[in-house]
């Protein structure tokens, strides 16, 4: 539950940041809830990706879907791709990754900064 | 990918601020209702349906507020790119490759013209307040920006809009004084004269006698004393070789325009129509409007970043122009003192030089200082650090556009004209580019002027480089502006230009020379006026698209009675029968245009074959000379191909340009896999400004023409606007098209959209009154208001 509850609200920040700050605020976003949230390093990076990729794939698509493709087909053939669902693609895999990526290092942040973790693993260590 | 510099990938894709928020689904994305800081009273803009923003606003400080904005809008990129082009800083968003350019640019001096103009104009209150007006308007429109909102060149290539400037609205003078008053061939003919003599120059490049249909008609009195000439001095020239000149104005820039009084016409009102011919471009350089306050109620096109219309109608005259060449620069060959270059001769004295350091900076690049000094003739463009070759060779750059230029204030009073008198208290402050500049009124009048800055020379001054030390190779005075090309009606009911030599040589006082004449649209067009009655503007849109080939009319029955039609094979007998059953029109589904285009080509070719071993610059015959040396048989020996033992005549060398034709055109059906109609050749193509946004491009336009055709449509030169407006006083009948669109957007459904119609020779009617749009002409309607 809380895995979804995460990727739930990296999503949300994914789609609102990039409206106010610079593209690559997803990651920050990301970044912030894998902080606040615990989660294993894995499960924060996978949550990411879902949530950073979907956001990219359902903006992209939905306006490539509704301006019928007008530009990317222009800019899919300046970068030498064959079919402008290539760049819907693409972009999904950079929303993906720097949202993934973002989360992770939240993630790892979090045991660096995170005393009491530590503090349990040695009362079970000694008991 | 095709860019040297790649941009961000991320910030590229991003759905929020890259590519995809340039994907329009509506033409217009405005928001209904704007707020505008110093926006004095409220403004309504109203778009047609081919996005020309009717504007109309309470005062002029809010109209040219509106402009900017809304030109902003549709066309901010393309607006930086004219900016940097003119201030010579493309290296700093494109890169090293652009250097070149920037250093002539700025050689050249286009950035100085624009900071004097700027200056000049802000010294008057009135043009400074309609600068800084539309300067605002575009900087309020760049305020209201957000990275996912700006044009997708900027993205691309990865750099953001900068604040609009009142210089920046003053760029388009030396823009277009540099694309349409930079000609000449001085250096080439310099260098041809010192290898080959005075009397082979002379047959070769001929100055025109101007008796063949010259822009102002021959029974034209020029009745004034006219202002003394000065004296041929005994030597005033130099003797250089040159290997390499600067990249001139592009030879296919030229346009028609005409004019029929009510006597030609059917409604009795007078027809104006204009076409500037010039590179064919996306964004197009035309950007039309219809402005409206209690001022002023103009409609035309005017270039991007520039508040006045510079093509076009009120409702009492209608304007138009095309380029007249005239010889704008000369070049004086300077020595200095010593290597210091800080002082000069001059007159028999050394005088010190001016330096300036230009520094330009490049993406990707350490930044480059180039080093230009200036002598009171101007910039020294040649010199040892710019194609002198080592020669030692100094060339200073006197060109007129480097004066004071009141252009500007001649094209506000253009807008606002009423009648004749008042047009001609405009034409008093055109200072150029030189331009045929026709007019029509609502009175049925018509009229053809020349006004301009130009020098008074004697015959052959300016023909070749000047002694820079000798004041007797200087100009002096100018021509009065009294004394200027004038006809004011004209008893054959018609008026037209189509940059050919002025006038008859032997009725005008003063001497005129340019190095190149229009010689065959110009006679077309007088040849159809002659004829036609009873003229509708339908008529007149039919002449602007005339694809009658005159050149093919005058010398093609020549080059086949030369043919040795009896060895033919059947290819040859294909083509040449094509040839022969043609009736000279261009008509793009054609095949024989293509054939005569390919053996003329080739014939030019061999013929000056000779020129192509020459290691320093020089220019081939035009295509006029050379067609009436081959039809006089007077070839002087160029005839012969030099890479044959033989001495080839001129009948030898059409067979054998026949034969290699015909050859070159199985190569190229053979290679492109379809049929050679003249369209399909020739291949029409309007190219992005950027060359390397190759989709951003219209490839394989369907249209007929070519140069020298008053359909003037080449590969990449063509008509870049179609106006014809009828002069009714109860509502002006306008109608035009251009190759482009309004929007500059390559993701806006309405790309490109006039393309089409305007290769097949359709025009929209330009909806233009006093009052506001019909609702059914309304695409979109904005109300702007002051902010509370």
């Amino acid at each position: 539950m809380k895995f979804i509850i995460k990727i739930f609200l990296m999503g949300i920040l994914s789609y609102l940041l990039p409206f106010y700050f610079s593209w690559w605020s997803i990651a920050l976003g990301a970044g912030l809830i894998s902080l606040l949230i615990r989660g294993s390093n894995f499960n924060s990076f996978n949550g990411g990706v879902i949530a950073g990729g979907l956001v990219w794939f359902y903006l992209s698509f939905t306006i490539d879907n509704a301006t019928n493709s007008i530009l990317s087909e222009k800019i899919a053939l300046l970068m030498n791709l064959t079919d402008s669902i290539w760049l819907i693609y693409a972009s999904t895999l950079i929303g993906a990754l720097v949202t993934g990526l973002g989360s992770l290092t939240g993630s790892l942040l979090r045991s660096i900064l995170s005393p009491k973790k530590m503090s349990r693993n040695e009362y079970v260590s000694y008991s | 990918m095709p860019f040297d510099n790649i941009p961000p990938i991320g910030k590229l894709l991003s759905p929020h601020q890259g590519f995809w928020q340039n994907s329009e689904k509506e033409p217009i994305s405005l928001d209904k209702f704007i707020e505008l800081i110093e926006l004095k009273e409220s403004v309504t803009v109203q778009f047609d349906e081919l996005l020309i923003p009717h504007i109309n606003a309470k005062n002029n400080e809010d109209l040219y507020m509106t402009q900017g904005y809304v030109t902003a809008y549709h066309r901010l990129w393309q607006m930086d790119f004219y900016a940097r082009v003119v201030m010579g800083r493309l290296s700093e968003v494109v890169g090293i490759k652009a250097l070149e350019y920037d250093r002539l640019q700025r050689r050249l001096g286009l950035k100085d013209m624009t900071l004097k103009l700027h200056d000049e104009l802000m010294k008057d209150a009135y043009y400074a307040s309609i600068i800084s007006s539309y300067t605002n308007g575009v900087n309020t429109y760049i305020a209201s920006l957000s990275q996912g909102d700006y044009p997708i060149e900027f993205k691309l290539l990865d750099y953001e809009p900068e604040k609009w400037t009142t210089v920046k609205t003053c760029m388009a003078y030396a823009l277009l004084a540099s694309t349409l008053s930079r000609s000449e061939a001085d250096i080439e003919h310099t260098n041809f004269r010192k290898m080959f003599g005075e009397n082979l120059f002379n047959v070769l490049f001929p100055e025109p006698d101007g008796t063949s249909a010259p822009v102002i008609p021959k029974d034209t009195p020029f009745d004034f004393e006219p202002v003394s000439q000065p004296q041929k001095p005994e030597k005033f020239e130099v003797q250089h070789i040159v290997n390499e000149s600067i990249s001139k104005q592009n030879p296919l820039n030229g346009s028609n325009n005409f004019a029929i009084d009510s006597t030609k016409s059917k409604s009795g009102h007078a027809i104006l129509a204009n076409e500037p011919d010039l590179e064919l471009t996306a964004p197009s350089i035309w950007y039309a409007s219809h402005l409206t306050s209690p001022d002023i109620n103009v409609m035309g096109v005017t270039v991007p970043g520039t508040p006045v219309i510079l093509i076009g109608f009120n409702d009492s005259i209608s304007w138009g122009v095309t380029n007249s060449p005239r010889d704008q620069v000369d070049w004086f060959s300077v020595t200095f003192k010593d290597a210091s270059r800080k002082e000069y001769l001059y007159n028999n004295q050394w005088f010190k030089t001016e330096q300036i350091l230009e520094e330009i900076v490049i993406k990707n690049a350490d930044n480059f200082i180039d080093t230009i000094i200036r002598v009171h003739h101007g910039p020294i463009v040649y010199d040892r650090d710019y194609l002198s070759n080592h020669e030692k060779v100094n060339l200073a750059m006197r060109w007129i556009a480097h004066d004071e230029s009141t252009t500007f204030k001649a094209l506000f009073n253009f807008n606002k004209a009423n009648n004749y008198d008042e047009f001609v208290e405009g034409l008093r402050f055109f200072s150029g580019p030189p331009q045929n500049i026709i007019y029509s009124d609502t009175k049925g009048n018509i009229a053809l002027n020349l006004p301009g800055k130009f020098p008074i020379k004697f015959p052959g001054q300016g023909k070749f480089i000047l002694d820079g030390s000798d004041p007797d190779s200087e100009w002096k005075k100018y021509i009065p502006f009294e004394h200027r090309l004038e006809r004011y009606n004209h008893p054959q009911g018609f008026l037209s230009s189509a940059n050919q030599f002025p006038v008859d040589r032997t009725t005008y006082p003063y001497y005129v020379y340019s190095h190149r004449f229009e010689n065959y649209r110009n006679r077309r067009v007088n040849d159809r006026l002659i004829t036609m009655q009873n003229i509708e503007p339908e008529d007149l849109m039919s002449l602007q698209n005339d694809n009658f080939n005159y050149i093919a009319s005058e010398i093609l029955p020549y080059l086949l009675s030369q043919l040795d039609t009896l060895s033919l094979n059947e290819d040859q007998n294909k083509f040449f029968d094509e040839l022969q059953n043609w009736d000279y029109f261009n008509h793009p589904n054609l095949k024989a245009p293509t054939n005569f285009e390919l053996w003329s080509d080739i014939l030019w070719d061999q013929l000056w074959d000779e020129f192509d071993t020459m290691s320093f610059a020089v220019n081939k015959p035009d295509i006029y000379t050379t067609s009436q040396l081959i039809l006089s048989d007077s070839l002087v020996g160029f005839s012969d191909r030099l890479s044959t033992p033989e001495k080839e005549t001129t009948s030898d060398l059409i067979n054998y340009a026949f034969d290699i034709a015909v050859d070159s055109l199985n190569e190229w059906l053979s290679i492109n896999g379809k049929n050679h109609s003249w369209n399909e050749f020739k291949g029409t193509e309007v190219n992005h400004l950027i060359s390397s946004f190759t989709s951003f491009n219209s490839k394989n336009i369907s249209i007929g023409g070519n140069h020298n055709i008053v359909n003037a449509a080449s590969k990449h030169h063509g008509p870049s606007w179609r106006m014809v407006v009828e002069m009714d006083p109860q509502g002006i009948n306008a109608y035009g098209v251009y190759p482009g669109s309004q929007t500059g957007n390559p993701g806006n459904p309405m790309y490109g959209h006039m393309i089409t119609p305007w290769a097949e020779g359709k025009y929209y009617n330009l909806k233009f009154g006093q009052n506001k749009l019909l609702v059914g002409d309304i695409l979109y309607e904005i109300q702007l208001t002051p902010q509370e």
